[in-house]
Order: structure tokens, then C-alpha cells, then sequence
């Protein structure tokens, strides 16, 4: 190739491909289209082999059980956005649930309650980014340490009994319902646009995409790397115990497992989604609908009647095949 | 037995409709170093991996030892006596020395045990027989990259090749480390190995080879002894183009005196001591020193690297705390740093988040990013720069080492700095590239940008300084203006800090 040349071919090539490279590159920059897809597949799939599954009632409750996941996702995205990780989202549920409803015992109000509830999910991420970005260890021995310390936390508060029959005022929050549907489904609506509006576009949210990429190059650049780092982990912390409140309202009662096993099935989501576990990349419309895809096959594996052991099967066989439909995409490009 | 090692002879390829390799023949006989050299896109990877057997040629053939041999695939390659050295280390940190050179083929007994003492004998005979100075027992981890680059050679070595490719062997090593890599090669030369040098560092390429082969748009423009040629005559055989004042001094107009940054009596206790100096606007600044000489450190402080220090900074006649890179880039300074791939770039990002990375406020509309913006921004430095991309949203990991280090010039010129650290702004790269950041660095200082330069080349400090400050043991020794330039002197005054040093040990 002659470089003097390139310049001149380079611009003829573009005016010559113009359309077909805009088609191109929108298709190409649009990286969740195959995982949308796959969910429109299913879902027509349902619709031809199960009479009940357009049943509103059904539709709601593949909603309902995604949402609680869509919230953490939220948080987990931004944690692996920015190469970061946090094993303790599941424990944090329960915790979040708990510490509301035990202020509910003692009497305080519920706006109160909701508060303290979010304020000790925060705190945990605290500690999770303190630990990780300013004594160095590893976030997956932190987080890992941390799950099971606040999971013991909350069978030490609750005496494993959890708290049960929570007032009233508290649990209709999450059990009300508008044109049927309930409220966290509008909560994991609104977050998930929001979310999926500020991290694309947004430049605050732009700097985690930076640190995940290459942190040394961030710091550089005069990004906070550190602190934004630590951020995520209290973003991660919040939302986690959000959902674990919104979950202990609509069952009336905060259960001490609640929460447990979310923390793999988030991952598996946001993996599935386009995360990348070295950092770097991930979009919320991505995890949502990998949230969306492994509610969907819980759901199709129960109107089809298949036994429940099969769905754990399911869902790693759809994680390896999402990683290595983007393992041989990478080999492709290169 | 033939006199030559290995003939290449009317070798083509093309990819596609491109021509990349056109009737290529050369030769390289026992013992002989051959320089390969070519802007980036000349054919010289595509060449390499003919040899290796990753690709076949279209047309011709290569003969090994007098027998025509087609390398079908690596393993023939292999089986030929043809090794690689790759540019990335491909070394296990928490292994021995001995166990990295011989990985794969490891000495054990009947029952799969390592024969511990025999295999750390190989390793010393090697070492020995080279006279390279490290220990078979230590970890590759504690080795400097330098002496990591003569692991990795000695293991294409531990096979017995007959002929070693190295591809840019000294992108990544300092000046010490390079001498290093000099005897090893030419203890192996003595050995009767014959290696082909890749390297676009010209000064490399006089020193090390014995013919050096110029190939340009994949045609060979010549086989060259290394006597017949000299630097400026071989650089308009590599780019067909007569680049005036290439590593000539040109005119240096006087600067204005303004004071940009001012720095006094700073130490930090550790790598440097007592440094003081001052930067005017529109000057550029050349340190130069030896590895360890404090050169270094003294910018990573300035910028906010190490919080700890002593001594006073002023910036434009006000003293600064730079206690992290934020403060460094609020004052409007500029980093381009030594590595592109470790804290350079953002690899697997596209180019045009690159160049907006570090001014995202300027390419938003209300804290949201403006795709406008940033084509506006992007668009600006492909043209000042001349980066070759077909696309701004193309991965960067793919991209040339030349156009990689536009795009880091590009993210540290987009912030609008008032002063440039620049250390190594063109390791790596092909002369064309270099020229362009060389231009782009000038006129920056034109503009009134003070710039700090480091380089690991002396020429080029030279070659674009107003001004060089000599370190030597983490003190400023000497202040020469560019009237004084003499490279033997200043070359002298760096490595005088390493004699005494050798003298008190």
C-alpha cells in the first residue's frame, strides 16, 4: 500500500460505500440486536406453544420477576462497566429488607424505614469501595467476604426467622397495582430508561467506560479514578437494597434468604447482556434484556412443564454461548 | 552445503486486489545480521509471516541450505530452524528463568518428575555461553524488561534455530538495557546465528546489522551494505521523499522569556534531589539522563504522580500542590506517556472516544455527549495529524503503532494544553509518523506550549530541543543551549554519572 495514496483511496472507497457502510456500521454499532432477537424468538415461541402465556396475568409475572433482578443489574452494569465486581448485591437484598422492616417493628414511620433500608445498602458499598479502591484488595475476595458477613448479619438480627407481617402501609407500596401491573415493574421501568439514557450518553457516566477500559490511561487523563470507583460500589449498594425493600413490601415480610443466588444470576445477566468482566463495556438496554431472557426461559420452562432442574442447565448453556458468540465476533473484527 | 542460509526468491502476495509483497529476493547468509526496514503497510510483517509459514506466497519459493522448501505452516517453519521473537513478551512471571527458557521441555524422569539440577545446567550453559548476566534461579517477575527480552530470546534460542527474527526488539527497553541486547546478539552472531533485525530505529540498524533490506509499497528497494548507506541516504530509500531538515537543527529563533513553570529545589527523597529549572512558554525542554537518573520521576511528580515531595512548584508564578494528575489537568497540563498499550490508550475503545477522553465537557451539550462534537473534534486531528483510519468508531487495539500514538497525541492536544510532558512521544514508530508528531510537538511550542520532552532516543532530544538539561544520579549536572548542541558531549556528560557510580562500588 502506498501511504501516500491511502488518504486519496480511502476517501473514493468511503464515497463508493457511503450507504453500505452506514448500514453497516449502524447494525454493527448496535451490539444488543442479536441478544433482541433471541428474546423475540422466544417469546413468539411461547406464544405458539403455551395458550397461557399472552394471559395478562402471566405477562405480569415474567415482568414482576424480572424487575427485582433489572434493579441490580442496574448497579452490577456499572460496577463491570468500570472493571469492577460485587459478589455482595444477593446478601445486600436481604440486609436492605431487613434493616426496613426491623425499623417498621420498631415503629418508625415507613418514608423513614424506606430510608434507613437504603442508607445501610449504601453503607455496605461503602465499605465494598473503601476496601477495594483504598486498601487494594481484590473485589472479588471483598465482595465474596462481604456476602457472607452481611448475609450472617442479618440471621444474627433476625434469628434466621426473618421479619415477618410487616404493617400494612409499608407492603402496599409494592402490591398496589395500576392497570394491573405492579409498582416495582413501574420502578424497574423508569430506572432502567433512565439508566440506559445517562450511561450512553451522559460525560459522568462516560468516565467509567474510561476506567474500565484502562485505568492508568484514566488517571492520566485526570479522571477521579478512585473515587468513582468507589462510587460504584455505593450505586451497586442503594439499588440492591431498593429491591430487596420493593421485595419485602410485596411479600408483606423480609425474608432472611431473601436475595440469595441473585448475585450470579445479575452476572450471568449482564454477561449475556454484552458486560465484559475485564471492564469497559456493558450497556443497561444490554443486561435488561438479559435480565428479560432468563426470566422469559423461567417462565417458559413452567407453562411447558419442564422440571425446574433444567433450567439451571439452560441458563449456563445460554451464558457460554453469548460469550462465545462474542468471542468469535472479536476473532472476526480482528 | 550452500554458502546462503536462506534465499527468498521472486516472492509475492496480495490480498485481494492489493499487492502487498511484489517480487521480493533476497538472501541471508550464516552468521549475518539483516536489517528489515519500511514505513508501516511496506510489507515487512507480511514478509515475516511468510517466512513463519502463517502465510504461503502467491508466487516464488524459499530455499533453506541450497533445498527448496515450502513452509506450509508454523510447525515447518519451526521444524526449519525459523524462530521468532515476539515484540510482546510471551513470558510466565512466577516461573524461574530456567523453566521459562525451556518451557515446553522440561528434563524429567521416567515417572514425570523435573530433574531440577539438570534443567537449571541447560539454563546456565546457555547463559554462560552467551554471557548474559542473570541468574537461571530467579523469577522471570523480578527481572527488568530488558533482561525479560533476553529470557524470551534465549528461548527461541533453547531450540536450536538457525534463523531468529526480531521484531522491534527494543520498542519497549532504555538505552542500558539495548547494549544488553547488542551483546547478546552479537555473541550470537559469533555462534554462526543468522537473525533478520526489524526495527525502525535507524541508529539501531547502522549499529547492529550487516545489509539492510528496504522494502517500500512491497517492492524491494535495495539490499544495502551497511557501509554504502548512510542514515539520511537510507531514510529517502524507506519514505521516497527527501524530509528536509530530518534530524537537522533548524534555525531556533529566540523564545519569549515568559516563565511557565518554575521549579525549586525539588526532591523526593528517593529517585531525585535539588531540582531546579524553568520552563518558558513556547519552549521546549529536553531531559536527558540514563535510566534511573531521576528524568522520569521528576515529570510523573510535576504531573501529580507521587504526592510525595519536597520543594516548591510554581505554575505561571503561582505555587501549585500537585498532589494527583486531576490538579495537573485542571492547571492545563498534558501527559503523553511513555507506554501506549499500558497507560496510553483506551485499546478496545474506539478512536474517537480516544480523543474526546479527556475533554468531555467541551463535546457536550448540558453533560450529555454530542455526536457532533465529537465528529468535529475527531475529524480535526485525522486531518492535523494525518492518521490513517477508515472509520472514527474503529477499535484502536488494531491500529499501526504510528497511528496509535497519533491518536494518544491527538487525546493530549484536544485538552488544549498550556504544557506538554511528552515522555518518549514517538517510541516505536516508522519515520513518517515520527515526523508528523515531531511537526505537530513544534508547532505546538509555537503557539506558546511549554513542552517537556523525554526520549529514549538522544537524537531526537537534540534534534527538536531549544534547550537540555542533563541528569545524571537524580541531579540536574549541566543546562545546555541549543547553540551548544554537541552529541558527543552530551553523551558523555549522561554517562558520566555511571562511571562514578561503577567507580564507588
Amino acid at each position: 500500500m502506498n501511504i501516500r495514496n491511502t488518504r486519496h483511496d480511502s476517501q473514493l472507497f468511503e464515497k463508493n460505500n457511503l450507504l453500505k457502510n452506514r448500514i453497516i456500521s449502524g447494525i454493527s454499532g448496535f451490539n444488543e440486536l442479536p441478544l433482541l432477537i433471541v428474546n423475540i424468538v422466544i417469546i413468539v415461541a411461547l406464544i405458539f406453544l403455551s395458550p397461557n402465556f399472552l394471559n395478562p396475568q402471566n405477562l405480569i409475572a415474567v415482568l414482576m420477576g424480572a424487575s427485582f433482578d433489572s434493579i441490580v443489574a442496574i448497579g452490577m452494569t456499572l460496577l463491570l462497566i468500570s472493571g469492577g465486581f460485587d459478589l455482595s448485591v444477593g446478601s445486600i437484598v436481604g440486609f436492605g429488607g431487613v434493616m426496613a422492616g426491623k425499623m417498621l417493628v420498631l415503629g418508625q414511620s415507613v418514608p423513614v424505614s424506606i430510608i434507613i433500608g437504603l442508607l445501610s445498602g449504601a453503607f455496605i458499598g461503602f465499605l465494598n469501595g473503601f476496601i477495594v479502591t483504598k486498601i487494594k484488595v481484590n473485589p472479588l475476595i471483598t465482595t465474596l467476604a462481604m456476602m457472607q458477613i452481611v448475609r450472617g448479619i442479618i440471621y444474627i438480627i433476625t434469628k434466621a426467622l426473618g421479619i415477618p407481617l410487616l404493617p400494612d402501609n409499608f407492603s402496599i407500596i409494592a402490591q398496589k397495582q395500576f392497570y394491573g401491573i405492579q409498582t416495582p415493574v413501574f420502578v424497574m421501568i423508569v430506572l432502567v430508561v433512565l439508566a440506559e439514557v445517562f450511561y450512553r450518553k451522559s460525560i459522568f457516566f462516560k468516565q467509567f467506560y474510561f476506567i474500565g477500559g484502562n485505568e492508568e490511561s484514566a488517571r492520566l487523563s485526570g479522571i477521579k479514578v478512585d473515587k468513582l470507583k468507589w462510587l460504584t460500589y455505593i450505586i451497586s449498594g442503594t439499588l440492591a437494597s431498593l429491591a430487596g425493600i420493593l421485595m419485602a413490601s410485596r411479600m408483606g415480610g423480609a425474608q432472611s434468604a431473601a436475595g440469595t443466588g441473585m448475585e450470579l444470576r445479575v452476572i450471568t445477566a449482564c454477561v449475556i447482556g454484552g458486560c465484559s468482566l475485564s471492564g469497559g463495556q456493558g450497556t443497561i438496554f444490554g443486561s435488561f434484556l438479559g435480565v428479560l431472557l432468563m426470566a422469559l426461559i423461567v417462565n417458559a420452562f413452567n407453562l411447558l412443564g419442564v422440571s425446574v432442574y433444567w433450567q439451571q442447565t439452560a441458563t449456563g448453556l445460554i451464558l457460554l454461548s453469548a460469550v462465545l458468540v462474542d468471542v468469535l465476533r472479536r476473532r472476526k473484527m480482528q | 552445503m550452500s554458502e546462503k542460509l536462506l534465499e527468498a526468491v521472486n516472492i509475492s502476495k496480495s490480498f485481494f486486489s492489493n499487492k502487498v509483497l511484489d517480487d521480493i529476493n533476497f538472501n541471508i547468509g550464516y552468521g549475518e545480521v539483516l536489517g528489515l526496514v519500511g514505513e508501516n503497510g511496506a510489507g515487512k510483517s507480511t514478509l515475516v509471516k511468510i517466512l513463519t509459514g502463517v502465510h504461503n506466497p502467491d508466487n516464488g519459493y524459499i530455499m533453506i541450505e541450497g533445498s527448496k522448501v515450502n513452509i506450509k505452516n508454523i510447525g515447518i517453519a519451526k521444524n526449519q530452524g525459523i524462530n521468532i521473537g515476539f515484540q510482546e513478551l510471551s513470558l510466565t512471571n512466577n516461573l524461574s528463568v530456567a523453566e521459562n527458557i525451556f518451557i515446553g521441555k522440561i528434563p524429567s524422569n521416567h515417572i514425570g518428575f523435573v530433574k531440577t539440577k539438570q534443567l537449571y545446567d541447560m539454563a546456565d550453559d546457555l547463559i554462560k555461553k552467551f554471557k548474559v548476566g542473570i541468574q537461571a534461579k530467579d523469577k522471570v517477575e523480578k527481572l527488568s524488561i530488558g533482561n525479560k527480552q533476553i529470557v524470551e530470546i534465549l528461548k527461541s534460542i533453547s531450540s536450536n534455530p538457525k534463523l531468529l527474527i526480531l521484531d522491534e526488539p527494543t520498542s519497549s527497553l532504555e538505552e542500558l538495557e539495548v547494549e544488553n541486547l547488542f551483546k547478546l546478539i552479537l555473541e550470537l552472531k559469533k555462534n554462526n546465528y543468522s537473525i533478520i533485525y526489524i526495527s525502525h530505529n535507524l541508529d539501531e540498524i547502522f549499529r547492529i546489522t550487516d545489509r539492510i533490506l528496504v522494502l517500500r509499497d512491497g517492492k524491494n528497494i535495495g539490499i544495502f551494505n551497511r557501509e554504502e548507506i548512510d542514515k539520511k541516504g537510507l531514510i529517502n530509500k524507506i519514505i521516497n521523499k527527501e524530509i528536509k531538515e530530518f534530524f537537522a537543527s533548524e534555525d531556533k529563533k529566540a523564545k519569549s522569556l515568559e516563565v511557565l513553570l518554575d521549579v525549586n529545589n525539588l526532591s523526593d527523597h528517593e529517585n531525585f534531589k535539588n531540582v531546579s529549572f524553568q520552563l518558558n512558554k513556547g519552549e521546549i525542554l529536553g531531559f536527558a539522563g540514563l535510566v534511573g537518573s531521576g528524568k522520569v520521576e521528576v515529570c510523573k511528580t510535576i504531573f501529580g504522580l507521587s504526592k510525595k515531595y519536597s520543594g516548591d512548584i510554581f505554575l505561571k508564578g503561582k505555587k501549585i500542590f500537585f498532589k494527583s494528575p486531576v490538579v495537573a489537568r485542571r492547571k492545563k497540563i498534558s501527559f503523553i506517556s511513555e507506554d501506549r498499550k499500558v497507560s496510553g490508550l483506551f485499546l478496545r475503545d474506539s478512536v474517537s472516544n480516544n480523543m474526546i477522553s479527556e475533554i468531555l465537557k467541551a463535546v457536550s451539550v448540558a453533560n450529555f455527549l454530542s455526536n457532533f462534537k465529537v465528529s468535529v473534534i475527531a475529524k480535526k486531528f485525522i486531518d492535523l495529524l494525518k492518521i490513517k483510519i477508515a472509520k472514527t468508531t474503529q477499535n484502536v487495539m488494531f491500529l499501526s503503532g504510528g497511528n496509535q500514538q497519533k491518536i494518544m497525541v491527538s487525546k493530549c492536544l484536544a485538552s488544549k494544553p498550556e504544557m506538554i510532558i511528552a515522555v518518549d512521544p514517538t517510541r516505536g514508530i516508522d519515520i513518517g509518523s515520527k515526523a508528523d508528531i515531531h511537526e505537530i510537538l513544534k508547532e505546538q511550542a509555537k503557539k506558546g506550549v511549554g513542552i517537556i520532552l523525554i526520549s529514549s532516543e538522544l537524537d531526537e532530544v537534540i534534534h527538536m530541543s531549544d534547550r537540555i538539561l542533563i541528569f545524571v544520579n537524580g541531579e540536574i549536572i549541566e543546562n545546555i543551549n541549543s547553540e551548544d548542541f554537541d552529541s558527543q558531549k552530551i553523551s558523555l556528560a549522561i554517562n558520566k554519572g555511571k562511571d562514578e557510580k561503577e567507580n564507588s562500588k
